[in-house]
């Protein structure tokens, strides 16, 4: 022992002067291995059998000899390298744990740094979000085969959060939007120079929806995505709107208005404008109606906007699961007052989004694909969680007078389509049409009908309806996708 | 892409695309000097009112005397107006990542347009494409964010012959 405390001592007074000499700004080579940094940096949830791929980053790591990892707690590390490792969470929990995982730089053993993850017990998984049919959140109004679920939004970095329910999921769209009115949170909006950024966006419906982007940690079940760009409907309301935005819609902008208190875009894309909206898409001026840079003295006028900054769909932020969802609806014959399902955050990432038999159906430049449907080819179709029922060109179909923009037929028919993705792949689809006015007239209560249909020019929109009963997978654009599938977007089912 | 009405005969002419300043002025001072805000239910010259507010080239494609303008902005929207064998754009169809400005392309019609969307928001809860029939005038839309298409026509003045469902 007495023959080691010398060499402690000269070890301590090295690290010393290599500290000095660090913290003088000296020339990068003379600088200590520094600190070390985890992806994801921010404490995570986990159910029990779900991995988490975690990455590690050592500042001046001149060597590149990395980080070595230790695990404390329940679970195991595998895959593991000297920059990344991935946590596998045991197949089962008596009651929630939190487990440390540590990266310990091999070059300076004094520099490392933990992540903190929560393993849940049975029960809720945490990429499964339960879905609700169940007429909105609005008094005494019913909105009819809308899937509503909570989300819960935090200031970016802070455990300062709220849970807003009544948010419609649609696989129609991308990106998170939710009522101004409804979040009571503090969310700085993003700006650009002197001028926040507002998004505008159209639906088919006719209406549209204007305000402010903000960043927010979104947490969906157990899945959590950092800082992502969120629309804040309706705010602020000192500038006017413009009229490219406007465009004689019906603006969406309150609870009753939008029938919720917002929409979850869990669709095909990444970002609900893309590269048309970047500035490195070499347009000449910034498409209409997507955002717009705001100022008192300026008003809003066009902007472009970076992909990172744009409205983004959540899911392609979490650390795991980020390839697409899985729609996952009870099946339904008929009416039914409500009904229930899961979103199913990843594609192929866990035991419970497999694909399984599902077949898989890629899709055109603009993410849509082929429905064949009385003998005619339908090249504009598409899959949409986020339209009410199920809309087709069909000119034999008598209209409702009243339930405007739904089928009325004399009597129920039992029709047939056949779906082509771009890989070749062919579903053929049954379907049910009832007179929308009788359903409403004899279940005033009801909210979820699987029959429910109606008319619409070009293309066929599978919305709702085709979710009962069947296991829907939207795959997102640019994300990996399962061994052996297709680059996405592609639908499965 | 250019769809043919019912064959794919009859494409007639290109217009120049270039040079595009000089032809603006042009259209500016000889061809719609009130520069209409207008296509649906106007006369051939609102075809070209709507090149210009889209800074778009026009390609004009004749089948059995209905000739369809396509109209492609900088963003790759597609507007399409079918003018009857009398000059009137009879009807108007889209498709691209955004819906275009509709006031232009429905002209005397958008406020017709207009009220009609919020009365028909109002009636029945839930997100649908909009479908509007009204006597003189129908409106449908469709499409998912990034990838939208819809029409418009005005029903009395469709030319017999003409096949509704040829109008996309």
């Amino acid at each position: 022992m007495t023959r080691q405390l010398p060499n402690f001592l000269f070890a301590g007074i090295l690290v010393l002067i290599l500290l000095i000499a660090g913290c003088g700004g000296g020339s990068s080579s003379q600088r200590i291995v520094g600190s070390v940094t985890l992806s994801p940096s921010t404490a995570q949830t986990l159910a029990v059998s779900q991995s988490l791929p975690i990455t590690a980053t050592v500042a001046n790591d001149a060597s590149g000899s990395g980080v070595s990892w230790t695990l404390t707690g329940v679970g195991s590390l595998s895959d593991v390298t000297t920059t990344s490792v991935t946590y596998t969470a045991p197949s089962a929990v008596s009651s929630s744990q939190t487990v440390t995982v540590r990266a310990t730089s091999k070059a300076n053993p004094a520099a490392s740094a933990t992540l903190q993850i929560t393993v849940t017990s049975g029960g809720a998984q945490a990429n499964v979000l339960s879905l609700s049919v169940n007429g909105g959140p609005v008094p005494g109004q019913l909105y009819a085969n809308g899937a509503f679920a909570n989300v819960t939004l935090c200031v970016p970095g802070t455990s300062n959060c709220q849970t807003i329910g009544g948010v419609l999921v649609d696989t129609g769209s991308f990106g998170l939007r939710l009522l101004k009115s409804a979040v009571t949170l503090p969310l700085a909006p993003l700006t650009s120079g002197g001028s926040t950024i507002n998004n505008c966006v159209q639906f088919v419906d006719g209406s549209f929806l204007w305000g402010q982007v903000a960043a927010a940690d979104v947490h969906l079940a157990g899945e959590q995505a950092s800082s992502v760009s969120v629309q804040l409907i309706a705010d602020p309301t000192g500038f006017a709107i413009p009229t490219s935005c406007a465009a004689g819609g019906s603006n969406n902008n309150s609870l009753a208005a939008l029938g919720a208190n917002g929409i979850l875009g869990v669709g095909t894309e990444a970002q609900d404008c893309g590269p048309a909206c970047d500035s490195s898409s070499g347009r000449p001026t910034p498409p209409v109606p997507a955002y717009y840079n705001c100022s008192t003295s300026g008003g809003c006028q066009p902007a472009f906007v970076s992909l990172a900054e744009q409205i983004t769909n959540p899911v392609v932020k979490f650390p795991v699961d980020n390839n697409g969802v899985l729609v996952q609806m009870q099946s339904l014959s008929g009416t039914a007052t409500t009904a229930s399902g899961n979103l199913i955050f990843g594609i192929g990432t866990q035991a419970n989004n497999a694909l399984g038999s599902a077949t898989i159906q890629t899709l055109n430049n603009v993410d849509n694909f082929t429905t064949a449907f009385n003998s005619r080819t339908l090249t504009s179709s598409f899959v949409d969680s986020g339209s009410n029922g199920l809309f087709f060109p069909d000119s034999a179909i008598a209209t409702c007078t009243t339930a405007s923009g739904f089928f009325c037929p004399p009597s129920t028919l039992h029709l047939t389509a056949v779906n082509h993705g771009q890989n070749g792949t062919q579903t053929n689809i049954s379907f049910t049409v009832d007179n929308a006015q009788n359903l409403f007239n004899s279940n005033p209560s009801a909210a979820a009908f699987s029959t429910l249909a109606g008319p619409m020019s070009g293309g066929f929109d599978w919305g709702l309806p085709f979710f009962y009963g069947r296991n829907v997978f939207t795959s997102i654009r640019g994300q990996t996708m399962p061994s052996g599938a297709p680059a996405a977007p592609w639908w499965a089912y | 892409m250019i769809v043919p009405l019912r064959s794919a005969k009859g494409f007639v002419a290109s217009y120049p695309t270039v040079p595009r300043s000089a032809y603006v002025l042009v259209l500016l001072s000889l061809i719609c000097p009130a520069f209409a805000w207008c296509a649906l239910g106007d006369t051939v010259s609102s075809v070209e009112a709507d090149r210009v507010q889209m800074r778009g080239a026009v390609r004009v494609q004749q089948v059995n005397g209905i000739s369809v303008h396509e109209i492609s902005d900088d963003h790759g929207t597609q507007v399409r107006e079918f003018v009857s064998p009398q000059g009137s754009v009879f009807a108007v169809a889209w498709q691209g990542q955004f819906i275009p400005d509709l006031q232009q392309v429905l002209g005397k019609y958008f406020d017709q347009y207009s009220e009609a969307v919020r009365a028909q928001k109002a009636s029945y809860v839930g997100r649908r494409p909009i479908n509007i029939q009204l006597p003189g005038l129908v409106v449908q839309m469709t499409g998912h964010m990034r990838a939208y298409s819809g029409r418009a026509y005005l029903p009395a003045m469709v030319p017999t012959g003409v096949a509704l469902d040829s109008i996309h």
